[in-house]
This record gives C-alpha cells, structure tokens and sequence, in this order.
C-alpha cells in the first residue's frame, strides 16, 4: 500500500480481490480511495467503477479482513480488503458502512421477545384463564364425559391397586357398603341437579385420596375411607368432587394445559432447555390456577351439605386430621394433600362459610357407616 | 491471473476450513444465552450466525464462501409456516374432544400424513433457502425442482426401506440426492448426481448385516428369556426378563453409536464422488473412522461437562442444605435444580456445536479434492433467491439441520 499526499487530501491505494456479482470470475484489483469515493481499478490500469463511501456496507467476514459491498449495485457485488491499513483508512471513511447490520437487530430482537415473552406469561396466568372461564360453560357435557371415559382407562391402567379388582364392591362381604355408598352417591347426585347421575367408585387402593374426572365418574380410595371417622367426612369429600365435575375443572384444566402448551411450547419454539421453561411457566399456573379451583370446590361442597342437612364442618375435619398424619409421617406430602395444600386456611374457610348452618343430621346411619367401611374387605 | 483478468486456478484445489474452537464459542454461548433468555425468539439469529461462521471459515481455491442469510428471513418464514401448522396442530389436539373418537380414528393418520408431507416438502425448501444464501466469488447457488414431487419420492421410497429392512434404503438414498442434485446449481452452472443406489448398496451391505445381528441378536436373547419364563423354567423371571431387557437395550444403543457414523462416513464418500458440477467434480480421502471418532469425543466431553455442573450443583446444595439445618431448604434446591438442568442444556448444545457439528463440517470440506475448478465459469442465476418458508415449516416441526 502506498500513501500519497496531496495537500490536505490523503490518498491511498492497495490491492483488493473484486466480484462483479454477475459473474464467478474473480478480479485482482487495485482500490484507491479518492475524496468521495472508492475507485476499483483492472491490473491494466482501466477503471472499473466507482463506489461512493456513503454508499459501501460491510458484509461480516471471519476471516478478519474488510469485505465491502455497494448499496443500490448489484446485491453480490463483493469487494475484498485483505490489507489492514487500507481497510482502516476506508473504515475511516465510510461513514454507513454498518448500517443495516445484525448487530443492531440483535438488541431489538432481545427486546421485543423479552417483552412479548412478559406477554406471554401474563395471557397465560390471567388471560387464558379468563377466556376458559367463558369457553368451558358453553361446551356440551359429552366434551367432558369423552375425556372421563378416555382417562378413566388410563387410571385403571397405571394406578397400583391392592390384590384383586379396581372397584370395591362386588365381593360377598363388600355388597353392603356398596349398598351405602350408592344410597349416599344418589342423595348427592340428587341434589347436585347436574344433567347427569353421578356414579360413585370405590378404589381398592391404600392412598387416601379421592378424585373426580371430567364429566362423571369420582373415585373414592379405600384408603381415605379408612381415615374416615364419620359419613358426613365422605359426603363432604364426594360433594367436594362433583363440585369440580359441575365446575367443569377437567375439561378446563386440558384447555388449560393445551393452551399452554400451544402458547409456549409451539409459538416460542423448542429448543434447548425450552421444554423447562415451559414447564415451569405451566407448572404456575397450574397451581395458582388449581388453588382457585379447590376452594371453589370446597364452597361448592359446604352448599351441598347445608343443602341436604348435613354437617359441612366436617370435611375441615378430615382435611385436618389428614394434615396432622401426614406430618407425623415425617411431611411427606402425599395422596390428597398433594394437590390440596394449606388444610388449615381452608378448614377455617369451610367453617366460616358454614357458620350459622341448623344442627345437622347426619347423612349416614351407624351401620351404614359401619358397612361402607368395610367395601373393600379386609384391610392388610 | 492471466492477461483476460480471468483467473485460473490450480488443477485441484483443497478446501480449507478456518474456524477455531476458540472462535466459535462465544458465537455460540453467547447465542444460546440469548435463546434462553427469549425463550427460543433468539433461535433464528443464533442459527444465522452459526451458519455464518461455519460458511465464512470455509476457504475453497483462496475464496470464502459467504452466507448471506438473515435471521429476520427465518423469523419470517417461521411465522409463515406457523400459519399453516399452527391449524393443523391445533386440530389434531383438540379434534378428538369435539369430534369424537370415530372421528378421529380417520382425522389422526390423515393429519399425521399430512405432517410426514409437509415435513419432506419442508426439508426439500429448506435447502433451497440454504442453497440460495450460499455465495462464493459472487455467484449463489440455486435449487430447482418441487417440494412435492421431492416429498413424493421421499415417501414411497421410505415405504418400499421400511418393508424390506433397510435392504432398499440405498436405493431410496440414491434417488433422493440424485433428484437433489439434478436441480442444484451454482449460478447457471447445473449439477449432476452419477454415483447409484447399487454402489452404496455394495459399501454398506456388511454395516447392514452387521446391524442386523447386533440388534436381533440381543432382541432374540429376551425372547427366548421369556418364553423359559412362561413355561416356568426360571423362576426368578420378572429379574431375568428386566435384566435381559436391560442388556439387550445396551447392546443395541452401543452397536447404533458405532454403526451410525461409520455409515454416514461410508454415505458421504459415497454422495462426494458422486457429485458434480458442470465439469467440476470431487474425490474424498474421508476416513472410515472420522465422524465416530468426533462423536466419541463430543460424547466424552458431554460427560465430562456434566459431571462437572453435576459436582458443582451438589457441592452447592450441600453448603445451602448445612446452611439452612437440614429442613425448608426446598425452595432453594428446587431453583438450584432448575439452575443445573438449563447449564446442563446449554453446555450439552455448545459442546455439540463446537466438537461435533463445526468438526464434522471441517472433516467433510478438508477431506475433499475438487478438480476441474478453473473451467468453472458460472453465471449469476436470474432466478430470485427463495423464501423461508421451509426452514419455517421445519422449524415449528421440530426438525432442521445447519
């Protein structure tokens, strides 16, 4: 490279490798840099164009020297500066050469995700939810009773139950309380008024647990009714499920979770980690969202109960007597308080909706008690 | 040079592949936190400046390839695609609760058919957008021919593979890169595909065999466990049957993590030699060996990586659960979990793009010799180069390559 000075003008010159972008020959020219622009010349001495500085942009090269192109000329028009000091002096000059760049991009694309991932995030905890809160009513009861019917076959599958069938209740000395439970499901069912009789399952299964699925069927583990010290503990348990039937929760919670899903794990894209990320997202708002549902189905099942006259304390109760074994147990959250934490704060919410209530009949007699205790036989 | 300004090149020419380990990681690591951060919007920036990386440091006769793809392209053909995916997935979601399930037994495989052709169709138009972005001297290259048309061969071919256990899976890889080829060109210049489907049949047919032995050999093992078990020979049986499960599932994983590079080793020789363009063509002097030989080192890293964030993680909850006496500290080993798992993933994906995707680029280019490249006088194509809408579709398939 040479330098020459002409007055106050510097000029300069060197060698640059030029693409015409028509045509895959390549050039090995002479560049000079005049006052405003650069000036590519053939190796006979004949010039070929003249490129203005305000027009040249920089196309990213890793190989560390300046690759230039032309604004407004042929779109792969390349110019390669493999000499330092030229490409400073034309960097110098150039005064839009980065212009368009990705580097720019890269901070607007930061930003604009950050701010449509907030977005996101809140559709997902508040607008989703809300929308749901329309959409589930509206929903024929066959959408729920299909997803009852597809889940309760995977339930019979993969829940491990004690020797013998899943239901309790056919056995010779089970038949008397399925007798019970089935007077006891029909007076709940009865007064749910829902468009359909809700049938009553007793699991053979040690976990003290029960659950409702969508649009109908709600199973009642023997394992809970062993913990049990009254009828109206188990009526305050079924009417708190089919709370959640008649609530429609199942089918709000795959619409939930399908929203979700779609949402964050099909607009923002899979990628590393991403599953995570998602999972956590949903993970929230699944659990803000069931804590709702929960005490929704509480209130639900104390209506129930003052209803038909009896006692709507008493699923605090259990709720309690349940908290206070799983902590001697050593706080192994299990079983029905996974998924229904804090059995204080909602006792004294069962109570205080329940307050005032007449002196309630039990829904149970002593023998059918007795009876429904034993429905799954023998217990290990 | 010449007197013409014409320059003509050596009679051969050795690629050359420039990018360090050193010069890739903070594209890399800096791509992926940014991925993480925006939970996956990052994504199409990230892979433009990965391919931009791995095509800039490629060198073939003294010029680099460019590529001059742009991340807001593949952004937009994400959003493209979404438009078409999106209502097919969604459908296939919640069809079956308004439906009905003997709806559905009809909707399900039409839909799953409709995926496997959209996703060929996509892997057909992603190399054309990959194809077009690629420049060398000035000239880009360009792809002709139909998605459909490509996704129709892709799937009959596939079918006849799957029915004759892979016996025909050459004859599918033939048609498939000679369809490729044949609508590929550099500029004006058209490519050819001349290698046959019989000549990788006659390379690969002993990796075949072998595979076949390493894979029901182990599967007949466990057959022939349960049925002892069943006519209460053993009586351990449950044990046996698992452990024999077991053993075989090792067997097999161990046999593929062979077998699988040493047959794409054997395809690439095969596919290089067999590719042309104009008068230009290649021969290889890739080595049996190459590609298992990164996959073993990108593995032995991955371990080494996440032992490493393993220890790191333990040590730390450790000191957090002393700190705390041993009780409540669930909140706190629950983040440092959450924690753990994502430097895990990052680490993983960065060493996999370092050790094992920017080598296996590096081994394929530096393994070649190209010959006949001064004759190589290419014009600009005229047609315009294509969108990104199956690097989209392909994409919000969860699939994709470079």
């Amino acid at each position: 490279m040479r330098s020459i000075s002409a007055g106050s003008d510097r000029m300069s010159s060197g060698l640059g490798v030029y693409f015409d972008g028509r045509t895959a020959r390549r050039q090995d020219v002479h560049v000079e840099l005049g006052v405003t622009a650069l000036r590519i010349i053939a190796p006979d001495g004949r010039p070929i164009l003249d490129w203005p500085f305000g027009e040249l942009r920089e196309v990213a090269d890793p190989s560390g020297g300046l690759r230039l192109t032309r604004d407004g000329g042929a779109a792969l028009a390349r110019l390669e500066i493999r000499d330092a000091a030229l490409a400073r002096e034309i960097r110098a000059r150039a005064p839009n050469l980065s212009n368009g760049s990705d580097r720019s991009v890269d901070r607007k694309v930061v930003a604009w995700s950050l701010a449509a991932v907030v977005s996101f995030v809140v559709f997902g905890l508040y607008g989703l939810p809300a929308l749901i809160d329309r959409v589930a009513p509206a929903l024929p009861w066959s959408v729920d009773r299909r997803m009852g019917e597809a889940l309760d076959g995977q339930i019979r599958l993969i829940l491990p139950v004690r020797r013998g069938s899943f239901a309790c209740g056919d056995g010779p000395d089970e038949r008397d309380g399925r007798a019970a439970l089935d007077a006891l499901g029909e007076r709940l069912s009865g007064a749910a008024s829902l468009p359909f009789p809700v049938t009553i399952v007793a699991v053979r299964s040690d976990i003290p647990n029960a659950l409702a699925l969508p649009g109908g069927p709600v199973y009642l583990f023997d394992g809970l009714i062993a913990r049990a010290q009254s009828g109206d503990e188990i009526a305050g348990v079924l009417a708190h499920e089919i709370g959640h039937v008649a609530a429609r929760d199942g089918a709000r919670r795959v619409l939930q979770a399908g929203g979700l899903s779609f949402l964050f794990g099909f607009v923002l894209g899979d990628f590393v980690g991403g599953g995570a990320a998602v999972a956590v997202v949903r993970a929230l708002s699944e659990a803000s969202y069931s804590r709702g549902a929960e005490s929704d189905a509480d209130a639900y099942s104390v209506r129930l109960m003052r209803k038909l006259g009896a006692d709507p304390k008493a699923l605090g109760a259990l709720l309690t007597r349940l908290a206070g074994e799983d902590k001697a147990d050593g706080g192994m959250v299990f079983g029905y308080l996974a998924s229904h934490p804090d059995a204080q704060a909602r006792r004294r919410a069962i109570d205080d909706a329940a307050a005032g209530a007449p002196p309630a009949r039990p829904l149970m007699d002593g023998p059918a008690f007795a009876a429904l205790k034993r429905i799954c036989g023998a217990r290990a | 040079m010449n007197e013409t300004g014409w320059s003509v090149g050596p009679a051969e020419a050795r690629p050359r592949f420039h990018g360090t380990a050193g010069a890739m990681a903070p594209v890399v690591l800096k791509g992926l936190a940014l991925t993480l951060l925006t939970l996956g919007v990052y994504r199409f920036w990230f892979v433009t400046n990965v391919r931009r990386f791995l095509w800039g440091g490629t060198e073939i006769d003294g010029d680099r390839l460019e590529y001059a793809g742009r991340g807001i392209e593949l952004f937009l053909g994400f959003l493209v695609a979404l438009a078409v995916v999106a209502p097919l997935s969604a459908a296939i979601q919640f069809g079956a609760l308004v439906a009905g399930p003997s709806a559905q037994a009809v909707l399900q495989p039409l839909f799953s058919l409709g995926f496997v052709v959209l996703a060929q169709f996509a892997l057909f138009r992603a190399r054309r957008y990959r194809l077009t972005r690629t420049v060398w001297r000035g000239v880009r290259f360009q792809q002709s021919g139909s998605g459909f048309v490509y996704a129709a061969r892709s799937i009959g071919w596939g079918l006849l593979a799957i029915v004759s256990i892979g016996l025909l899976y050459p004859f599918m890889r033939a048609s498939l890169e000679r369809y490729k080829m044949e609508n590929t060109w550099f500029g004006d210049q058209k490519a050819s595909f001349d290698a046959t489907g019989r000549q990788l049949f006659r390379r690969g047919v002993l990796l075949w065999l072998i595979a076949m032995v390493t894979v029901l050999g182990p599967l007949a093992l466990v057959g022939r466990v349960v049925s002892q078990h069943q006519s209460g020979d053993a009586p351990s049986g449950d044990v046996m049957i698992g452990m024999a499960a077991v053993g075989a599932g090792l067997a097999i994983a161990i046999a593929l993590v062979v077998i699988l590079p040493l047959y794409q080793a054997i395809e690439f020789r095969w596919w290089a030699q067999g590719s042309r363009i104009g008068e230009t063509r290649v021969t290889t002097d890739l080595g049996l060996f190459a590609f298992l030989r990164i996959y073993l080192g990108f593995g032995l890293l991955a371990v080494v990586c996440l032992v490493a964030i393993g220890a790191v993680a333990a040590a730390l909850g450790y000191a957090s659960g002393a700190k705390a006496g041993g009780v409540e500290a669930g909140p706190a080993f629950a983040i440092l979990f959450a924690l753990s798992y994502f430097a895990a993933g990052v680490a993983v994906a960065a060493v996999w793009q370092i050790f094992g995707a920017r080598l296996i680029w590096k081994r394929s280019f530096e393994s070649v010799t190209i010959a006949g490249l001064g004759r190589l006088m290419a014009a600009q194509s005229t047609t315009p180069p294509a969108n990104a809408f199956g690097e989209g579709v392909a994409d919000a398939l969860d699939f994709g390559g470079f």
